[in-house]
């Protein structure tokens, strides 16, 4: 096992073929969504994105400061160890998220117009 | 070799991963990097020369140590269960290149497919927690990372097996 192997070479494509599908599939699911979802425990939140908006989220003994600004939503801080949440920056895009492990709380944002990317329906 | 001096070895190498895991908590790598939940691996430097040297259930041995005196020491019970998922998704593809594919694949291909798998395990249990799989887009951007740690370690792997193998 001293040389790099063809099957190196496989696994490698196999798993850039996943992360590119994934890409591709998150592409498409973009839209123009206007409401932030946030999710903490049993409570799920909604709030509008094009209201700039400053809150504090309180769950599983950490408490999230998140903002909204310009459409976009993002965690300003955290009492949390890892900081993830803070350094995951802003989401600007339907389906894709900033999630809070230490204080599950999970913002995501979604579509409050299901439907409207038809412009009709006809049969 | 001996069934003692293999144990031996067993608490040498779930010390080092312990070591290795608490180290490499003190690099803020989500930060350097910008990629939430990037981590370096170099834990499974270890899990995954004792799956190759002393076997699989030696290797499965301490995974499970890993995780769990990673998570009681340095951790959370939320941390446990990430890790865990990971941890177990990873070492399934070790066994399967140890057992299956062990000509086919170098360590370098083994370590890229066990950090993606771990990625992706752990992924599914943020996606069973929260109860949404949207986070599988992270993998968008864990996956390509877990190449370039996949190589990392498994060029580590290379180095050191050299010496562990005339340990046996």
């Amino acid at each position: 096992m001293k040389n790099v192997k063809l099957g190196d070479i496989v696994v490698i494509a196999i798993v850039l073929i996943v992360a590119a599908a994934l890409f591709v599939f998150g592409f498409f699911m973009r839209s123009d969504k206007s409401v932030l979802l946030v999710s903490y425990g049993d409570n799920e939140d909604h709030y509008d994105l094009s209201v700039d908006n400053v809150f504090t989220v309180e769950n599983n003994g950490h408490t999230l400061v998140i903002e909204i600004k310009e459409g976009k939503a993002y965690v300003v801080s955290s009492t949390c160890d890892g900081q993830d949440c803070v350094n995951m920056g802003k989401i600007p895009s339907a389906h894709t998220t900033i999630a809070c492990l230490p204080a599950r709380v999970f913002l995501k944002i979604i579509s409050d117009n299901v439907g409207e990317g038809y412009d009709g329906v006809v049969g | 070799m001996l069934s003692a001096k293999r144990v031996a070895f067993c608490g040498i190498f779930a010390c080092l991963a312990l070591i290795l895991s608490y180290v490499e908590s003190f690099l803020p790598m989500s930060y350097l990097t910008g990629v939430p939940g990037f981590k370096l691996g170099f834990a499974n430097i270890c899990v995954v020369i004792a799956v190759f040297s002393f076997g699989v259930g030696y290797g499965a041995f301490i995974m499970l140590l890993k995780v769990t005196l990673s998570a009681l020491l340095f951790g959370s019970v939320t941390s446990f269960w990430f890790s865990l998922g990971g941890s177990v998704l990873a070492f399934v593809f070790l066994a399967v290149a140890k057992c299956v594919l062990k000509d086919r694949l170098s360590f370098i291909g083994i370590s890229v497919g066990s950090a993606a798998l771990h990625n992706i395990g752990q992924v599914c249990v943020a996606c069973l927690v929260f109860g949404d799989s949207a986070l599988m887009l992270y993998l968008v951007w864990l996956l390509p990372v877990s190449i370039i740690t996949g190589v990392i370690t498994g060029s580590v792997v290379q180095l050191v097996s050299k010496y562990t193998e005339k340990l046996l």
